[in-house]
């Protein structure tokens, strides 16, 4: 199981980066375009690569070889594949949780509605 | 698409130069190929400060060892640089003239912190000259002008200084005949003028002095070994501006608590000079913690090829 410290938080733009890299290597650009398209969040250009550095560093991510150096494409390491995969999970047993609970006290609510 | 703006490419070469080898084409590409916003302005600033104060260091394991010691060796050598300039201003508040209040426990300390500075001074002269012939012969050998023109800068800047230092006192001596050729407080407008630009061009220097050692460390690509000795010796410095804070804070409520200790003027020198030697003091401790971590990371390996 990786260590609790390597966990991007649920609102770290780490996390947003990382769930980009899983459809395959990006570069910056790219993965600004595709976190605004499928989350809505709009990465400013310091942010993005504050996550990258931050990931790269804890061997996340890694850079892919490229000729072209400003655009440099990165994509997930084996570690960051494990790390995300127990993120998501994480993520997807709490949503679970939320949603059985909310079923079963807005009766009410949906009543109303 | 508009391309970065003047202030957009500022910010970007506002970060860490390590951050900047890193990731700064990338980083200038995305602003150059996004349609910026005033908040991806404010976004890069906040960028630039978070990679200031928390320092990320990308590449190779190696590669982020370097940096990291190379980053805690450099931020000492500022904070020293920063802490002597303080020392001199503090001294001239409190000593010269000296204060009526300096005896007892604030001369002693004041004492003490002379001598602090003096050996840190002495220490880091003697170490520097040594990491600087390591920086400087390799770079002569091969000739390599990107690391001996910076190695060589602050041998140039101190002359200057001394120099237009020698000119200011010979002024004070014209200007003010009865005190000799030492700097005076300013009397006038004229006298006034020339010692705040003698104190502009002091920090100007100083801060020269460390930005190029700076440089040229970074640009030497020292083995690890030698970043790895530069960081022990960063804490043994980094323990002698701690101790100059100390003493120089305890000096400060020493005088101030005497009877007529502190003068208007003598007040804000001295607490603005302690106010530095403290905020140096933790930037220097904070570095040496996050070094010393770099230290523990990993036996010495050798340089990696410059590319």
């Amino acid at each position: 199981m990786p260590r609790v410290a390597d966990d991007p938080k649920w609102t770290d733009p780490g996390l947003l980066v990382m769930g980009s890299l899983a459809d395959g290597p990006r570069h910056g650009y790219a993965m600004v375009r595709d976190v605004e398209e499928t989350t809505g969040v709009r990465l400013g250009p310091g942010t993005l690569y504050g996550a990258i550095a931050r990931l790269e560093s804890r061997g996340l991510i890694e850079a892919v070889d490229s000729e072209d150096t400003r655009r440099r494409p990165y994509r997930l390491t084996a570690r960051g594949v494990e790390v995300l995969e127990h993120q998501l999970a994480g993520m997807q047993r709490f949503a679970g949780l939320g949603r059985r609970r909310l079923a079963h006290h807005t009766p009410i609510l949906r009543g109303a509605s | 698409m508009n391309g970065p703006t003047r202030l957009q490419r500022a910010l970007v070469g506002a970060y860490p130069p390590s951050f900047r080898h890193r990731y700064g084409d990338e980083l200038a590409s995305l602003v150059a190929d996004t349609d910026t916003r005033w908040s991806d302005n404010i976004d890069l600033a906040l960028g630039v400060c978070r990679a200031w104060v928390t320092p990320v260091f990308g590449g190779a394991a190696i590669e982020q060892r370097r940096s990291r010691l190379q980053s805690t060796t450099v931020t000492v050598l500022a904070a020293w640089c920063a802490s002597v300039v303080a020392a001199a201003g503090f001294s001239k508040a409190v000593d010269d003239p000296p204060l009526r209040a300096l005896h007892g426990t604030a001369l002693t300390a004041y004492d003490s912190g002379t001598i602090v500075v003096e050996v840190t001074a002495a220490a880091v002269l003697l170490t520097g000259f040594v990491f600087w012939l390591a920086v400087i012969v390799p770079a002569l050998r091969a000739k390599r002008r990107d690391v001996v023109v910076p190695a060589l800068a602050p041998a140039l800047i101190v002359g200057a200084w001394l120099g237009i230092t020698g000119l200011v006192a010979l002024f004070a001596h014209h200007d003010v005949p009865r005190s000799g050729l030492a700097l005076t407080w300013p009397r006038g407008a004229l006298v006034l003028a020339v010692f705040i630009a003698w104190v502009v061009a002091t920090v100007a220097g100083v801060a020269g002095c460390a930005a190029s050692a700076a440089v040229a460390l970074r640009r030497a690509r020292l083995q690890v070994a030698w970043l790895a000795a530069s960081t022990v010796f960063a804490v043994l410095v980094a323990i002698g501006i701690t101790a100059q804070a100390a003493v120089s804070v305890t000096c400060l409520v020493s005088l101030s608590r005497a009877g007529g200790g502190l003068d208007p003027r003598s007040a804000v020198f001295s607490t603005g000079s302690v106010v530095i030697v403290v905020t140096v003091t933790l930037t220097a401790a904070v570095s040496v913690t996050r070094g010393l971590r770099g230290l523990r990371s990993g036996p010495a390996a050798p340089p990696t090829p410059t590319t």
